[in-house]
């Protein structure tokens, strides 16, 4: 900002700097500037729609919505600004919006390119299926070397549970897109899936080198060292992203996670705790330290964390199911009951609380709902042993 | 009124050299007078033992008694499942000299050996002393060119004279017993078939007709000639933790355990279809006990699967069997999931008289201890126990409840080792060579790792199998004998745990079933009640000494040992002196 008031402060060279601002992870110091220009040049078009990308890049979507509302009204033809708002209608929710849009960009420009991609992923997040590899596809045919459309597609396969086909698509994103932290995340998350452990884990490290500040890759990737490679080098990412100031809650729960594997307990413990400070509401930190203090044997303890982290996260399937199971071995059978078919109302196929029902019942003398329990028990970990495979039983 | 009269005592029964001048082994024994050794006992004061800080230490003295079998479990590299699970130990007097001797069942490899070299097992007789003798080849057991795995001692003709199964790859092998420590190869007669890859064994009287029935587990339907291999392609089984290891078992195809049953005539019959055992391949089966673990006088059936839920058979009285094991609590844990069980004992850990659970399991996953709640119901009390939490680095074969201290509360022995040689460069927190465990009962429901306080044996680093438990130099306290994977075997021998006072017996039946198996002894001591079963087969393919010894803590006399014998016979002795094993015969009622 000081550099605008101090040299060159025309509409273009505040854009130019806000642009880079806003490339450079920093939307609102962007927004601030733009505001500015907007002020001084109400009519500008480009003022507008970058004040509105700021905006969106920031996560302040109505705010991004009022901007790209601005810039249509000044040039109500720009396909820019349409897929801008297609996005943040789509980022908002309003799916049906952001498609109205989209099909007016399409219908006015056929070979306009990354509006088919937006549609597929509308329709992907709403499960349309068949249209949404339709979309990807027209837009590849547009495209065809689009790295985004490719990876969406691939993204798309791999949350479909298609591991082969997602893998083919996030190749060829990554051949013409080696930077791309995205594509790099999900081909290394299916090649796990294909059993190439290393390969994925040395692609989830390029992703992360390519994205260093995304969080949720730190994690994921240390979660996936913790269980495929190597946990000591779980527990060196995680350091070395708080090291780079990604003080961060999620990062501290997955540490807390891998001491707790490692039965580092009050490490553990310490962790959770301070996940907990950074953000007190977090529910999955209470769980998390629950877990950690049922480990070792502490139900008092585990069982007051479970309670906050159902009191924070009432949706929570999870913290029923352990309260339920930490009572009942106190004898508490018909609460216990209770709470684990709590626990299923929100997750019916937790085998681990039909199990515990079953066991609840039965010491209740209602058999015959145990029997029934157990069978569904007997189903689900059939169906978990069919995709899991694994050579081994562990507690993992 | 007692029924033990003095008839049923052993002249000259062996009786500790206790607490004075402790040698190893002590070459002559000393014979002592039963009124003798109760009077010497009287009058000396019980040793207190610190909950937690027992001066028992553990010394393994293999090398200079004798044993030094190398065990062969395939390539030292291990590439293939049938290289990883490794043998038993088998202790039993077969020459009824009154000593225990040990039987050590070998592997093989996948290649030929050039004539000559292959392996064998290996029976060693107890000369006393501190001193084994390999007696192998005299003996008829070395059953060369067998890979073997598990073993269990059992009289099944009741002539007697104890006769020796086999499991292992292909056949079983049953060893009659021709007495003097001799046996002869019977397994084409017995009726005893088997294709398949077999593990634990156990004998136990299922259907209460006096004789002799065999349960044998059967792990994985394979076929050595084209092994899954680790390796580009391979499947998520030859993974563990993103690392291609060793396939299997998951993935591969479960075999069917075998239930024979005794014909009285020398052979058994399979009778595994029609009994109510599970007989779809949905298990892979290893250690099996068996206990009457609802008390209702009959002999039920437990199966540790390894990565599938276990099989807990409740027996119905009549010769079959209902799988109760998910409903029982006994085939998870409390979470539900299903464990990679290795071995398997029963006792009753907290003296409530009913036999608990302990599994062996894999590493990154707990030993799990079931409390026998009563009415066929169990509770995973691995983790309030203190059991969970310290077993889950390591990975779990041989278990046995022992009182090593002979304090009156069985403590827990875990022989431990991992399957994956190249597991220690993944810093798992696992290793290979891994230390055997010893957790000391401290009542409550409470034991305490006693791993680093208990003496030499349990500082050395092996990859343990099979282990069996048993008084091996005859003092009073219980030793243990340990299969170490390509290496030579561990005696561990108890040193202190004698400080304490003890009674041990050894039951022999009248006609049937002559090694009592499956009798339950009640020993009441002041305050303490202690009980436990004669087992045939327990643990990772080993079995026992089948004498029973009860540690009696700071008691100086014993009030009352009831004997429910097998058939359902209940017999009472009192007044009997301490620190002395007793033979005890059941009552004959058909001779008099």
């Amino acid at each position: 900002m000081a550099a605008a008031r101090c040299g060159d402060s025309s509409p273009a060279s505040t854009i130019a700097q806000a642009r880079r601002l806003r490339e450079a992870g920093r939307p609102a110091e962007a927004a601030t500037l733009l505001t500015d220009l907007v002020r001084r040049v109400p009519r500008d078009f480009t003022a507008h729609y970058e004040l509105a990308q700021a905006w969106h890049a920031a996560g302040k979507e109505e705010d991004a919505l009022t901007e790209v509302a601005s810039a249509i009204e000044i040039s109500p033809a720009s396909p820019d600004a349409r897929l801008l708002r297609a996005d943040v209608l789509a980022t908002l929710g309003r799916d049906d919006e952001a498609l109205s849009e989209l099909r007016q960009v399409v219908t006015a420009n056929p070979s306009r390119a990354g509006v088919h991609r937006r549609m597929g992923i509308i329709h992907a997040k709403a499960g349309r299926t068949e249209q949404s590899v339709n979309q990807f596809e027209k837009e590849l045919a547009v495209n065809p070397k689009d790295a985004d459309t490719l990876t969406e597609l691939g993204v798309f396969f791999f949350q479909a549970g298609k591991v082969q086909e997602a893998a083919e698509r996030l190749e060829r994103a990554v051949s013409l897109s080696p930077g791309s932290a995205r594509a790099l995340r999900f081909l290394g998350e299916a090649r796990i899936k294909q059993s190439r452990y290393q390969e994925g884990l040395d692609l989830q490290t390029r992703a992360l080198d390519a994205d260093p500040k995304n969080v949720q890759l730190v994690v994921n990737h240390a979660a996936a060292l913790e269980s495929y490679g190597d946990p000591h080098d779980a527990e060196a990412v995680l350091k070395a992203a708080l090291d780079r100031g990604l003080e961060d809650e999620r990062i501290y729960i997955q540490l807390g996670k891998h001491y707790r594997g490692r039965l580092r307990f009050d490490e553990a413990m310490a962790t959770l705790e301070r996940a907990i400070e950074i953000v007190p509401g977090n529910g999955e930190a209470h769980f998390e330290l629950g877990k950690t203090y049922r480990s070792q044997g502490k139900y008092d303890e585990a069982l007051k964390e479970f309670r906050e982290a159902s009191r924070l996260a009432p949706s929570d399937p999870y913290a029923y199911y352990y309260i339920g199971s930490i009572i009942a071995t106190r004898g508490q059978l018909r609460e216990a009951v209770t709470l684990f078919r709590r626990s299923l109302e929100l997750d019916p196929l937790n085998p681990k609380a039909h199990y515990a029902l079953a066991q609840a019942l039965q010491k209740t003398g209602r058999r015959e709902e145990a029997e029934r329990e157990l069978a569904m028990h007997a189903d689900l970990l059939k169906r978990l042993r069919e995709i899991r495979h694994e050579g081994v039983a562990t507690a993992d | 009124m007692p029924t033990f009269s003095r008839g049923c005592v052993r002249s000259g029964t062996r009786a500790s050299p206790r607490r004075t001048d402790r040698r190893p082994f002590p070459g002559v024994f000393v014979a002592l007078a039963a009124g003798l050794a109760a009077a010497a006992a009287s009058s000396e004061k019980p040793v207190p033992l610190a909950p937690g800080h027992s001066p028992v230490r553990f010394v393994n003295v293999a090398r200079d008694a004798g044993l030094t079998l190398r065990n062969v479990s395939g390539e030292v590299q291990k590439t293939t499942i049938d290289e990883t699970v490794g043998n038993g130990i088998c202790l039993y007097d077969v020459d009824d000299d009154g000593a225990i001797d040990i039987f050590i069942p070998n592997g093989s490899r996948g290649r030929p050996y050039p004539p000559g070299e292959a392996p064998r097992s290996a029976l060693y007789r107890n000369k006393g002393g501190g001193a084994f003798e390999d007696i192998t080849e005299r003996a008829g057991v070395a059953s060369i060119g067998y890979w073997a795995q598990g073993c269990v001692f059992g009289d099944y003709d009741d002539d007697g004279k104890i006769d020796l199964f086999l499991t292992g790859f292909g056949r079983y092998i049953l060893y009659r017993g021709l007495g003097g420590g001799r046996f002869r190869d019977v397994t084409a007669s017995s009726g005893l078939k088997s294709r398949g890859w077999s593990t634990g064994a156990a004998f136990g009287d299922y259907d209460g007709d006096g004789r002799l029935d065999l349960y044998v587990s059967h792990y994985v339907d394979y076929d050595a000639s084209s092994p899954p291999l680790p390796g580009p392609g391979s499947l998520k089984n030859c993974f563990y933790k993103g690392a291609p290891v060793i396939c299997g078992p998951g993935g591969l195809q479960p075999s069917i355990g075998r239930l024979f049953h005794n014909e009285g005539n020398g052979t058994f019959r399979d009778v595994t279809q029609g009994s109510g055992l599970v007989i779809r391949p949905t298990g892979y089966g290893l250690g099996v006990v068996w206990s009457d673990l609802d008390l209702d006088g009959d002999l039920d059936l437990f199966v540790a699967n390894d990565t599938t839920p276990n099989w807990l058979y409740r027996n119905d009285g009549h010769g079959r069997f209902t799988e109760v094991g998910a409903m029982s609590g006994a085939a998870f844990t409390e979470e539900g999931r299903a464990q990679s069980g290795m071995g398997v004992d029963a006792g009753d850990y907290d003296n409530d008289g009913r036999p608990d659970l302990i599994v062996t399991n894999f590493s990154h996953d707990y030993s799990t201890l079931r409390h026998n709640d009563g009415g066929m119901m169990f509770t995973d009390v691995s983790i309030p126990s203190g059991i969970g939490l310290a077993t889950m680095p390591t990975l779990g074969w041989g278990v046995g409840f022992l009182d090593y201290d002979n304090d009156g509360r069985q403590d827990l022995f875990i022989a431990n080792g991992h399957v994956f040689p190249n597991i220690d460069d993944r810093h798992l927190g696992t290793t290979w060579k891994q230390h055997n465990q010893l957790f000391h009962n401290e009542g409550g429901g409470r034991f305490l790792e006693v791993t680093s306080q208990a003496g030499p044996a349990f500082e050395e680093l092996h990859s343990a199998r099979g282990a069996a438990f048993g008084d091996i130099d005859d003092d009073g306290d219980v030793d243990i004998v340990v299969n170490n994977i390509d290496e030579p075997p561990a005696l561990l021998r108890n040193d202190g745990g004698n400080a304490a006072h003890w009674i041990g017996f050894r039951l022999f039946g009248a006609r049937r079933n002559r090694n009592a198996v499956g009798a339950r002894v009640t020993v009441s001591a002041g305050l303490l009640r202690q009980t436990r079963e004669i087992h045939a087969g327990s643990s990772h393919n080993s079995s026992n000494d089948p004498r029973l010894l009860f540690g009696l803590g700071s008691s100086t006399r014993v009030d009352r040992v009831e004997i429910r014998w097998p058939l359902g016979r209940t017999q009472v002795l009192t007044d009997l002196p301490i620190d002395r094993y007793h033979i005890v015969h059941e009552p004959d009622k058909e001779a008099q």
